[in-house]
């Protein structure tokens, strides 16, 4: 699992790429933790190169929401391939994360 | 005191030949219930399928050792020797399940769902005894070729028949329990069962093609190979049934199917917490024991929390058979 952070303005964009599992959730949990604590809560994620994600990486991404949006912060999902995209659904996150096909349509959304 | 309020034979009228049908019947029930003395009919079922896979079982190795006596096929040998390991493991699984059934329940608050998957433990260990010594003895075979005895196969297609039809209805009747009812001891005893059905008629082949052609050289070779085949049903079913109870017995987490329903459940409820600290799940035999760590709104009353612990519970329970839900408030990462 390759975790990489770019800051665009204001947003801090995480691209994930590789496996989200039980073994490399922690990883991704402690990142956006670290990210989230630091006071960037606008975060946009690219998932273009995410190949699986488990119900151990969703649950990063429940608790992670949760914190930014304490903050009036949010996190945008970005380019999810269609099984990446299924698995959400199922577990009814599409209703609670905004996804978009683009980074920087993603990236513009955080702007007033 | 009952038996001595039977009138005698000459003095029966018709209330009274119902009275002594009432007296068996009572009797019978009590003899039942004292042999199966369960607290629901689901277990009380469950005993009594596994009692019956025992006593059938048990009886069967009999006519079993002598056929083996008598035709010194090896294909008999595993046979008896895994059906031996069978009726050891049904054995541990019915006094599990009484233990279950009349346990005391202060000792073991979480109850004796582990017990089911140690049984289903015990069912494989038994069977790589079995599978060893049969191993053993297929070599044995293969070093010296051996004719076998035309009486003692004869008679080893007989009983192999009957074990065929007991252990045929045994697999039908314990996959209906097993589907009715979550519960790994009967998804292990009906596999059994379905091996024992399949690898009973292989013998069955086996004995019959030995017994056809047994002028010539090569059917010495016939048994033997039987054993090989036997063997590999054997083996599958070994690695079955150790792959689903070691996993449990280690407190593995739930699989992502489940995993999935609770995390779509939080999603529904995403408003009503504050923070998610943590999610803990486990099998316990046939029962799902999941425990949620949530954070509330310090402001909100206890009520209302709870309120909305009942409806998430609720929720999980109706979607997650045989589950135990718990919501617990905390403040910090608890996993």
């Amino acid at each position: 699992m390759d975790i990489s952070e770019r800051q665009k303005g204001s947003v801090n964009v995480i691209s994930l790429s590789g496996r989200l599992d039980a073994y490399s959730s922690n990883d991704v949990e402690a990142r956006l933790n670290a990210i989230i604590d630091s006071s960037q809560v606008c975060l946009t994620v690219n998932m273009e190169k995410l190949e699986y994600i488990s119900s151990s990486g969703l649950r990063v991404f429940l608790a992670a929401l949760k914190k930014v949006r304490k903050q009036n912060g949010d996190i945008k999902l970005v380019c999810m391939r269609p099984p990446i995209r299924e698995v959400f659904d199922i577990a009814g996150f599409t209703q609670l994360f905004s996804i978009f096909d683009s980074e920087d349509i993603a990236v513009d959304s955080f702007l007033p | 005191m009952l038996i001595a309020q039977i009138p005698g034979r000459e003095q029966r009228n018709c209330s009274q030949e119902v009275s002594i049908r009432t007296l068996y019947r009572v009797t019978a029930e009590k003899v039942m219930d004292r042999l199966f003395a369960c607290t629901t009919p689901e277990h009380r079922a469950k005993e009594q399928s596994i009692f019956i896979g025992l006593a059938l079982g048990a009886f069967g190795l009999i006519p079993g050792t002598i056929t083996i006596v008598l035709s010194h096929s090896t294909t008999l040998m595993a046979d008896v020797l895994k059906n031996a390991g069978l009726v050891l493991a049904t054995f541990f699984a019915w006094m599990s399940i009484r233990k279950m059934d009349r346990g005391d329940s202060s000792n073991y608050n979480y109850g004796y769902g582990k017990l089911e998957n140690l049984s289903s433990f015990i069912v494989a260990t038994a069977m790589i005894i079995a599978q060893v010594f049969i191993f053993y003895h297929i070599i044995e075979r293969f070093a010296h070729p051996e004719e076998l005895g035309e009486m003692g196969t004869q008679l080893g297609i007989i009983f192999s028949s009957i074990a065929v039809l007991s252990s045929a209805w045994l697999w039908k009747h314990d996959h209906h329990l097993a589907q009715r009812e979550t519960s790994p001891m009967m998804e292990s005893l009906w596999r059994l069962y379905r091996i024992k059905t399949i690898s009973t008629l292989l013998v069955l082949a086996s004995l019959g093609i030995s017994l056809a052609f047994r002028d010539h050289t090569w059917a010495a070779y016939i048994d033997p190979i039987g054993s090989i085949i036997l063997s590999g049903f054997l083996i599958f079913t070994i690695y079955s049934i150790i792959s689903s109870s070691v996993y449990d017995l280690l407190d593995r987490t739930l699989e992502e199917s489940l995993q999935l329903i609770i995390l779509r459940e939080l999603a529904a409820y995403f408003s009503d917490y504050e923070a998610l600290h943590g999610i803990r799940s486990r099998r316990s035999g046939g029962n799902v024991h999941i425990e949620i760590f949530l954070e509330f709104d310090g402001e909100r009353k206890m009520s209302e929390i709870q309120k909305v612990i009942n409806s998430m519970q609720a929720s999980l329970s109706s979607r997650i058979n045989n589950s135990h839900i718990f919501i617990i408030p905390a403040t910090s990462p608890v996993c």
